[in-house]
């Protein structure tokens, strides 16, 4: 039996030096201007584990930081083992979040299904294509005049059809049951946790006491249509301690909403860049999306007993940080290729809500996002979405995508060929927005004007004068509109 | 003069309707605004709206067209400062200096857009220059004729305004002359007194403050009129342009609740309590302004235990004191969420032992309404309990939202009262309240402040002539019918 070991002190202080960096503003932006992605603190980071692995024969490695101690797997292979060996034992306590700036964040605790089913038969296509396609085309009517869809705009709407799919339409307008999972997930490990998440179970219970046909809250009551499974049973066979229905429906909510939100956005944000791994269809873009940017990237699993692992001795008290985001570095190979990425390996660590040994709910919320990605590039009355902001090549897929930062379009399918979606802060970009605030104005002139010709003015001074004063503001928004395109059509050249 | 249930502003009932007086026209919003002419052209005698709408149905275009105007101005100022221009331009100069004049042209085109630059540290430069040297925009100049719209339209349903001394007042702010506004307003308090005075503009004070603040010399205030004019919550005071966050720092203090016991009087009136919407505005009156707040717990008939907080509103003696209802808090209360007030009171909860996930209905009065409104757009008191009810009584809530959409809200506003329309929901303003709200309003005798606000006067009006009223709020709380198996006031200081 060996112990784990531990990085050299150089390696650990740019390590942490990098996560420290993250919490300066600006600070690689030198690099980040000169595209040195290696320089930026992603990327230094994920190089001190890329050199870790090509010097460590691949083997756990103990880093210090300032923000913990942490054996690190430095293969997903091995991480999956790893932590399926410590679950095995019982050995692993509550994963929570690390973010780049070496910050923890709580994580919806993972729940295992009480329906050891596949995806399709948890979420029936029903499901999918009658609810979820209503809030995406209530979500598809919120485009702006450039048709883009704001980020203010993506994440109340997806956060809603989530809500829609899982725990039915009752639910749809249910903010305050996002609210309140968001607030649970954030308290995880904490003594606030189990009052937030005793909220949220009693606001889901009225969902699964009447549940919608059409969602994933009735499924507990529908009747099986394959062969009988014990209950108890996880979803990778082994027998579980499934929970409460509502403890369930909550993580898969949680674990939904993530992947509409997050990963469907990058699905599409890829898909429009015209990445080859995102060509394959939405499959293939969400699994990309997930692949490159798992909304976990990087978690720390505490181990509570001791237990051991292909003759590595792991003691209680250490805390394993599973980073298969972080594990692929700027420089990796594989974004050169093209080549495809494999779906959610079953059983691995999930990337959506860190269970150590898979997560059904994870299946289910690909099958959202896939069936977003669906929606906005094959389904609805639209072209081919146009990625506005941030700027993507084909040819270099960044190490991170924040979401709040992807601006899509979405043409109609009858748009002007001649206008295309123009990519944000550029003069093209804001001559369409010119262009867009001339027709405004003109369509307010029109109905000034006509306004000022009801015959209600007439009567007395006042109003007279009232009335003039809306022929003037009507001469003078046509004057604007024609000043204001005359300026977008130079914009435009 | 008998008090009158009206329907001239936008009133909703619960099932989303309008109210049904006769009179009532359904206002139009700011997406029917462009049909109206279309639907009913000039010379359509069938299709003419009332005055007052036509007035209101104007205002909203104007006001559109003004934000159109405004957002036009801040995307040509972006185009010209946006690092994109100046990449492009260093690589074609020409094109550059072309657009550059093109754009430069139709944002300082006195027939066109104006003085119109604006967005970004440049064009907000270039508008606070504007601004100093009294450059009136095309978008100012609409915003203004769509408040002078509004205060029209207001003066059809409140006629005191349509005095020669309101009148002077309303027409030099509107023309931006305040040497002239001051000596109006000076004539008018001389004419009127001063509560009268108040009254008398109360119905249009926001749009009134929302004309000093477009045509002053001061830069930093026109968000404030902005705001007003799209129908969203101000957060700059409308004189100094001063965020509203500034004022915690007057309203301090965690909160604090101490069981308290009834005097004789309250005593008295509690004895005699239930659920009846006359009755907890009694219960309130009894409260008094004086820091004391009501926990009642009631068995109710379909066998669940539900609680019911009653908030008193302001005191007036004091600009602060040592409890949460002052005027300090009401100012707090009505701009922010988290107050003194809101604090206290979940601190009274918790320290009640209100068993999580019980069914909570709040009655507020004034600062009250206010506060327990506060308290269901509160995600901790929203998650912990069920807030069924908020009911209040002449509170300026219209700007709030509860967290959860299933609370029911139940506002009743006496239009004579000045408070409600603090929220900058006027008579003539665009903006409404949820379909799922249920609003009942009405005029009654009690016309001068701070005799209309008085929740005498709500629970004098709720007994006698508007019993419909009373009768539909008590139906909608129907739920709390049951014997009360407990009443305990709380006394709540602001640490």
């Amino acid at each position: 039996m060996t112990t784990p070991a531990t990085a050299l002190p150089l390696e650990n202080a740019v390590f942490s030096a990098a996560l420290l960096a993250r919490r300066l503003p600006w600070s690689d932006a030198p690099a980040r201007a000169l595209g040195l992605d290696s320089l930026t603190c992603e990327g230094a980071a994920r190089g001190v584990l890329a050199h870790l692995r090509r010097s460590r024969s691949g083997r756990p490695v103990r880093l210090r930081t300032p923000f913990g101690s942490f054996l690190v797997p430095l293969g997903p292979a091995d991480t999956a083992r790893l932590l399926a060996a410590g679950a095995a034992a019982g050995a692993l306590a509550p994963a929570v979040r690390l973010d780049e700036a070496g910050r923890r964040h709580g994580l919806h605790p993972h729940h295992p299904l009480p329906f050891p089913a596949p995806p399709e038969e948890a979420l029936p296509d029903a499901a999918l294509a009658g609810p979820l396609a209503g809030e995406l085309r209530r979500l598809a009517a919120a485009r702006r005049d450039d048709h883009a869809l704001t980020w203010e705009a993506w994440r109340p709407g997806l956060l809603r059809a989530a809500r829609r799919v899982v725990a039915g339409a009752a639910a749809a307008e249910d903010t305050l049951l996002g609210e309140m999972l968001r607030r649970a997930a954030e308290a995880a490990g904490s003594h606030a946790y189990e009052s937030r998440a005793a909220a949220v179970h009693r606001r889901l219970a009225p969902y699964l006491a009447d549940p919608d046909p059409d969602s994933l809250a009735a499924f507990p009551a529908r009747p099986a249509t394959g062969p009988a499974v014990p209950a108890a049973r996880a979803e990778d066979g082994r027998p579980t301690d499934a929970g409460r229905p509502e403890e369930a429906l909550a993580h898969t909510l949680a674990v939904v909403s993530e992947a509409a939100v997050t990963t469907a956005l990058q699905a599409l944000a890829l898909t429009a860049a015209g990445m080859p791994g995102a060509a394959g269809g939405p499959a293939a873009a969400v699994a990309l999306a997930l692949d490159r940017f798992p909304p976990v990237a990087a978690a720390v699993h505490p181990v509570r007993s001791r237990f051991a692992w292909e003759g590595l001795a792991v003691e209680a008290g250490t805390e394993i940080l599973a980073a298969p985001g972080w594990l692929r570095t700027a420089t990796d190979p594989a974004d050169d290729t093209g080549a495809e990425p494999q779906p959610l390996p079953a059983g691995g660590p999930s990337p959506l809500c860190g269970s150590p040994t898979g997560c059904a709910a994870a299946a289910v919320a690909v099958r959202v996002a896939e069936a977003v990605v669906r929606f906005f590039t094959e389904d609805a009355d639209a072209t081919r979405p146009a990625l506005l902001a941030p700027a993507l090549t084909p040819d270099r897929m960044p190490l991170t995508l924040a979401p709040h930062t992807v601006l899509l379009a979405f043409p109609a399918a009858g748009a002007h060929p001649a206008a295309p979606p123009a990519r944000a802060d550029t003069p093209a970009s804001y001559a369409a927005s010119a262009r867009a605030g001339a027709d405004r104005l003109d369509r307010h002139a029109r109905s000034l004007a006509a306004c000022a010709a009801d015959a209600g003015w007439d009567g007395n001074e006042t109003r007279e004068r009232f009335r003039m004063r809306l022929l003037e503001h009507a001469d003078r928004c046509t004057r604007a509109a024609s000043d204001i395109r005359e300026a977008a059509r130079h914009l435009a050249d | 003069m008998t008090p009158q249930a009206t329907g001239a502003s936008p009133r909703q009932l619960e099932d989303g309707r309008r109210e049904d007086t006769p009179d009532a026209h359904p206002l139009p919003g700011p997406c029917d605004t462009p049909a109206l002419p279309e639907t009913g052209p000039a010379g359509s005698p069938a299709a003419a709206p009332a005055d007052g709408d036509l007035l209101i149905a104007a205002s909203l275009l104007l006001a559109d067209a003004a934000l159109a105007a405004r957002q036009a101005g801040a995307h040509l100022t972006g185009a010209l400062t946006g690092g994109g221009f100046a990449l492009q331009a260093l690589r074609r100069p020409a094109w550059a200096a072309g657009t550059a004049l093109s754009c430069l042209r139709a944002l300082t085109s006195r027939a066109g857009l104006g003085f119109a630059a604006n967005g970004g540290a440049v064009g907000e430069a270039a508008r606070i220059a504007g601004n100093l040297t009294r450059r009136r925009p095309a978008a100012v100049a609409m915003a203004v004729d769509a408040f002078a719209l509004r205060i029209e339209a207001a003066t059809a349903a409140h006629p005191n305004l349509g005095s020669s001394h309101a009148r002077r007042l309303t027409d030099a702010l509107v023309a931006g002359d305040r040497l002239e506004a001051v000596r109006a307003l000076h004539a008018l308090v001389e004419r009127l007194g001063v509560t009268r005075a108040l009254t008398t503009i109360s119905p249009v004070i926001m749009e009134l403050l929302a004309l000093i603040g477009l045509l002053d010399e001061n830069p930093v205030n026109d968000s404030f009129s902005w705001v007003t004019l799209a129908g969203g919550v101000p957060t700059t005071d409308p004189l100094f342009g001063l965020p509203c966050s500034l004022i915690k720092h007057l309203n301090p203090g965690p909160g604090r609740a101490e069981r308290a016991d009834p005097d004789p009087i309250l005593a008295k009136v509690l004895g005699t309590s239930r659920n009846d919407i006359v009755s907890y505005i009694n219960d309130i009156g009894a409260l008094g302004n004086h820091g004391l707040v009501l926990l009642r717990r009631i068995a109710c008939t379909d066998g669940a235990v539900r609680h019911v907080l009653l908030l008193p509103g302001t005191s007036f003696g004091l600009l602060s004191n040592s409890t949460p209802q002052d005027l300090v808090g009401a100012f707090d209360g009505c701009l922010r969420t988290d107050t003194t007030y809101t604090r206290a009171a979940k601190k009274l909860l918790k320290r009640a032992g209100v068993p999580a996930g019980s069914e909570l209905m709040m009655v507020g009065h004034s600062l009250g309404g206010l506060t327990a409104m506060n308290l269901a757009t509160d995600l901790d008191v929203a998650s912990e309990y069920r807030i069924t009810h908020v009911v209040t009584l002449g509170s300026p809530i219209d700007n709030k939202r509860p967290a959860d959409h299933t609370t029911r809200v139940v506002s009743l506003v006496n239009k004579h009262d000045v408070i409600p329309t603090l929220d900058g929901r006027g008579p003539a303003s665009p903006h409404d309240v949820p379909d799922s709200w249920v609003e009942l309003s009405w005029l009654d005798e009690s016309y001068d402040y701070p005799l209309s606000h008085a929740p005498q006067a709500y629970s004098d009006s709720l007994r006698g002539e508007l019993a419909h009223h009373r009768d539909r709020v008590n139906a909608l709380i129907g739920s709390y019918d049951g014997e009360i198996i407990g009443n305990q006031p709380y006394m709540l200081r602001d640490r």
